[in-house]
């Protein structure tokens, strides 16, 4: 019997808001629940297994569907699959009951054949709204009060693949090449790039979808085939590309402090400086990286998930010390 | 005097010693005269010495000196004197002491042949001591030498005194007058008496053994007329079989007519008894199987009946024979060790190779189970009990409804192959037995494996079906063949020998056929599969282990523990226009419980593998993974490997179709399938997954 989880891909996690588990989804629509305490100070059977951690416990989080995108509100975890969102209360995660609280259907249209993938979740806690980057082509803006849908951010021509919010700014990455910004209460379109036709970023050869795109007050870093790159905001120009070269389609990009962290489909995960220094290059078990989510409180951890059975742990954020593995622990006995 | 003629004659014989001692010429007549003179003389003298007193003589020698030495001083005082007196005095005396010393001389003279004389008396007593202390010497060695002839004599043994002979009180009783009579009477003297007994004790025996000589040679002209007789007889029996057999092959077919096998089980069971307690387990339920529920199934037992039969003898007789047999063996050894020293080395080697031998002996009744498939395909096990290993051992046969052409599908079906595994860790290549290694060190053999070419391969479940139980915590279960345990595994180890067998008679067909570059076609599949595939396979291979594991693509499966050394691998080449891939199928022994699996290695645009590209990695996901929706159908086991090839190859049409994105490519691979997104989600997913609606749609999973 071929156990299918050598096949594991993680396309996203999200920590508890007490900080103590991390929450992991894969494409088979099941969500591994990790107890972090054991992170810090490994328990003797951890030890007796090389360091590598076993789940707490699966959740079936999407049944025979993949689970696409994960965001923790205080309350809820909110998963999203294909064609609706999901919320579970965190108390019955942790205690690894299956229970949905409620379901969010995505709005299907006519001419699609096909239920609409979630592929990114974002959640704004001052509004207590979710933003939904979906396989149809728009952001959807959920009210989770009552789950109704508020707006519809449109413009994008292919599927969204991931999206980001600083402030009132909305980034999104699209697989038709372009990074769209939106005024979030508006729904209205602020800007957008295409970093495939600027010469310095284009890499034809794998296309020019953006996987990911982040924001903060002055910058935008962006990439997928074309490279990683540092944009400024208000001159939508290029102000550095980053030498990450056997990084060959980025699907993680995100903003810490003053710090570029990126990954993707290549051997390494990078910790880069607005100019362009790589701080840091963590070598990662999945051969593409889809998810990296960090924490810094109640410990320092860093998390990146990707084609591989296996998660990997940085406490430093500087060089990987643990490794969890999707498989429960009687899976490989 | 006397005194005057010698000393008169003295000087005149020294003159004529002189003379004749000088002068050689013959002596004269006158000289004749002389010395007959002096022969008197000396004759006289001599008598004269021999008639006189020596100690006269000594006295009158002392006296004369006295008077000398008196004469002397005289002479001396007369002397001083010097007086014309005195000299007239000392001429008297002088004239008076020279008498006196010729009689000294006289004296002298006459001592010195009596010295001679006894001189001469001495050395002929001494020569005769000599000759008769010579002669006694002889005589002493004479009785020395006498002495030990004697003692040779006295120790001389006769051949007669080792004889045994019947003893005296017999002789006294049973023996002739005759003979009686010629022995001693009392009146005789003993040691002649014990001698003439001795002798007729002698005759007597002589006559007694030829007797019995005389008895032996009639006893064995006897003994050769009963073999002859018996021989005959013998002859007349052997003569029965043959008839005996004809009538019981005459009457087959009015058995057979009347429809019941009456004899030849009857024959089967009989030979049942034969066996050892675990293949007779083995026989008799399988045999139950094959009545109860299995018709294709065949039970026979094959062997050397007379050798069986001789052998439950010897092991009726018991533990204890064979003990003493050792121990005479044991004997034979220390004699032989004693008797042929020289050849000690040469023997020990033959011991050794036949104790070997021992070890490695096989019961000479084998069970064969024949498996027959409805295709007319069997498998034949002969099942064989070491006697001293204590193990049941298996050798496979294969034959075909139809001959494999195929060079590696008849790989798959070879023996050892097909047998492999057929429960977990079961692999036939060491002896459940744990004693079995320290049996085959102490006579300096290698480990169990080098020999199951020879024995046949010790199977787990061979021991199970013949109730041997190696494995069950309880030390003494292990030991005896027990009946529940057999019970319990026939049905199921039948079962899967005839899975198995069928299993890889399917994998057999679909190898084969993907050999020669053909995917067999699937009609129950048909709904599972577009039309059209382009990517067609170039060549199939099976591939040592050392040479798939040294693919890139391999190793994380390897590692993983997913694909394992006892798998058949393979390395299928793919091509598609420029484009070029490798599926690399390793092929478990337990096909179809655990399927194919396939790494792709693909060659365009460089060197990718599900290592590095997620689009592989996906295909490989799509192939391994979601295998079981290629399960439909009833005969999904003849398919199953030719319908993951199937998909793997639509998937690599999708794969080169669906990631070309410059026109160059889209050029070479025109996007020819069905689908509404070339890539979904965050992963970027191909849409790999085929549903049969509408023509033939793709889509991600």
């Amino acid at each position: 019997m071929v156990d299918r989880l050598i096949y594991n891909t993680v396309l996203s996690q999200a920590f508890s808001p007490c900080g103590n588990y991390l929450a992991a989804s894969n494409t088979y629509g099941d969500i591994a629940v990790f107890s972090l305490n054991n992170v810090s100070n490994p328990s003797e059977d951890i030890k007796a297994t090389n360091g590598v951690q076993h789940p707490l416990h699966h959740i079936s989080g999407m049944e025979g569907g993949n689970v696409c995108s994960l965001v923790a509100t205080p309350d809820f975890l909110i998963v999203g699959g294909i064609g609706e969102i999901r919320g579970f209360e965190w108390k019955t995660i942790i205690s690894g009951k299956s229970e949905q609280s409620f379901k969010i259907q995505v709005p299907l249209y006519r001419d699609r054949s096909e239920p609409t993938d979630v592929n990114c979740l974002v959640y704004n806690s001052l509004e207590n709204h979710l933003y939904a980057g979906c396989g149809d082509n728009n952001i959807y803006v959920f009210n989770l009060e009552d789950g109704k849908l508020i707006r519809t951010l449109k413009g994008h021509t292919n599927y969204i693949h991931s999206i980001h919010m600083s402030d009132n700014q909305l980034v999104s990455a699209s697989e038709d090449g372009t990074v769209r910004l939106w005024e979030a209460r508006k729904s209205s379109q602020t800007g957008v790039i295409k970093p495939y036709t600027n010469g310095r970023l284009a890499r034809p050869e794998l296309g020019n979808w953006i996987g990911a795109a982040a924001i903060n007050d002055d910058w935008l870093v962006c990439g997928g085939g074309p490279r990683l790159a540092l944009w400024h905001l208000r001159s939508m120009e290029v102000t550095t590309v980053f030498p990450v070269n056997d990084l060959k389609g980025v699907h993680v990009a995100k903003f810490h402090e003053d710090r570029v962290f990126a990954g993707g489909a290549g051997p390494n995960f990078y910790q880069l400086s607005l100019n362009g220094q790589i701080y840091g290059q963590i070598p990662t078990s999945a051969s593409t990286v889809y998810s990296a989510e960090f924490q810094e409180s109640p410990q320092k951890i860093l998390a990146i998930a990707g084609s591989s059975t296996y998660v990997d742990i940085c406490t430093n954020f500087n060089y990987l010390d643990q490794k969890l593995t999707f498989a429960l622990s009687s899976n490989i006995k | 005097m006397k005194e005057n003629g010698t000393d008169n004659s003295e000087p005149l014989l020294k003159k004529r010693r002189k003379a004749s001692q000088l002068n050689t010429t013959p002596p004269t007549p006158t000289k004749v005269v002389v010395e007959d003179v002096y022969k008197s003389v000396c004759e006289w003298e001599e008598n004269e010495a021999a008639a006189r007193d020596p100690d006269k003589d000594r006295k009158l020698f002392s006296e004369t000196c006295n008077s000398f030495r008196n004469y002397m001083e005289e002479i001396a005082a007369l002397k001083k004197k010097g007086t014309p007196e005195a000299k007239a005095a000392i001429n008297v005396k002088c004239s008076e002491a020279c008498l006196l010393f010729v009689m000294l001389r006289k004296l002298n003279r006459l001592n010195k042949l009596r010295l001679k004389h006894s001189r001469e008396e001495l050395q002929k007593v001494k020569g005769q001591v000599d000759s008769q202390h010579l002669q006694l010497q002889n005589l002493l060695y004479e009785v020395l030498h006498l002495q030990k002839e004697v003692n040779k004599c006295l120790q001389f043994k006769s051949q007669d005194e080792n004889i045994d002979l019947v003893p005296i009180e017999e002789f006294m009783r049973d023996a002739p007058e005759a003979l009686k009579a010629s022995a001693p009477s009392k009146k005789s003297s003993k040691e002649h008496d014990a001698h003439q007994l001795q002798k007729a004790r002698l005759e007597w025996e002589l006559t007694q053994r030829r007797e019995l000589a005389e008895m032996c040679k009639q006893m064995h002209s006897q003994k050769e007329t009963v073999a002859k007789d018996i021989e005959k007889q013998q002859q007349h029996l052997d003569n029965l079989a043959p008839m005996l057999r004809n009538i019981l092959q005459a009457t087959k077919p009015v058995e057979e007519s009347l429809g019941e096998k009456v004899l030849e089980t009857r024959m089967q069971h009989q030979l049942a008894y034969l066996l050892p307690a675990c293949l007779f387990f083995l026989y008799v339920q399988a045999d139950a199987q094959q009545q109860a529920s299995d018709p294709l199934l065949v039970v026979t037992i094959d062997g050397d009946e007379d050798e069986a039969r001789r052998l439950k003898d010897k092991s009726d007789e018991g533990n204890q024979e064979e003990e003493s047999d050792s121990d005479q063996e044991q004997e034979v050894e220390s004699n032989e060790k004693s008797k042929r020293h020289h050849r000690k080395r040469n023997s020990k080697v033959d011991r050794q190779e036949e104790r070997r031998k021992r070890l490695l002996a096989k019961h000479p009744l084998t069970v064969n189970l024949t498996i027959n498939l409805k295709d007319g395909s069997n498998m034949k096990l002969v099942f064989s009990y070491l006697l001293n290993l204590g193990v049941v051992t298996v050798k496979c046969s294969i034959q075909m409804s139809q001959p494999i052409t195929g060079l590696f599908a008849s790989q798959l079906m070879t023996p050892e192959n097909i047998l492999c595994s057929l429960y977990p860790g079961d692999t036939g290549k060491e002896s459940p037995n744990v004693a079995n290694d320290y049996q085959l060190q102490n006579v300096g053999l290698g480990p169990f494996s080098d020999f199951i070419s020879d024995l046949g391969a010790p199977y787990i479940w061979a021991q199970r079906v013949s109730g041997l139980d190696f494995i069950s915590q309880n030390p003494e279960s292990s030991k005896k063949a027990r009946i529940e345990v057999s019970k319990a595994s026939v049905p199921s180890v039948i079962k899967s020998l005839r899975q198995r067998f069928k299993s890889r008679l399917a994998l057999c067909k679909q190898v084969q056929s993907l050999e020669t570059g053909i995917v067999p076609p699937m009609p129950s599949l048909h709904d599972q599969f577009p039309t059209k595939i382009n990517s067609q396979i170039s060549d199939l291979k099976q591939i040592s282990w050392d040479e798939y594991r040294s693919h890139k693509s391999t190793q994380w499966l390897i590692n993983q523990q997913q694909v394992i050394e006892l798998d058949s691998v393979y390395r299928m080449s793919i091509s598609h226009g420029p484009a070029k891939a490798l599926a690399l199928i390793a092929i478990k022994s337990n096909y179809p419980e655990s399927p194919p699996m396939f790494s792709m290695e693909v060659n365009w645009k460089g060197h990718h593998s599900a290592v590095d590209c997620d689009a592989i990695r996906d295909m490989e996901c799509e192939v391994n993974v979601y295998y079981k929706e290629l399960m439909a159908g009833p005969n999904w086991v003849e398919t199953l490997l030719a319908a993951q090839v199937t998909r793997l190859l639509y998937c690599f049409d999708i794969y080169l179709e669906a990631s070309s994105v410059s026109d160059e490519d889209k050029k070479i691979y025109p996007r020819e399938k069905v689908y509404f997104q070339a890539s979904r989600g965050r992963a970027r997913a191909l849409p790999y997954k085929y549903l049969g609606y509408g023509g033939g749609v793709f889509t991600q999973r």
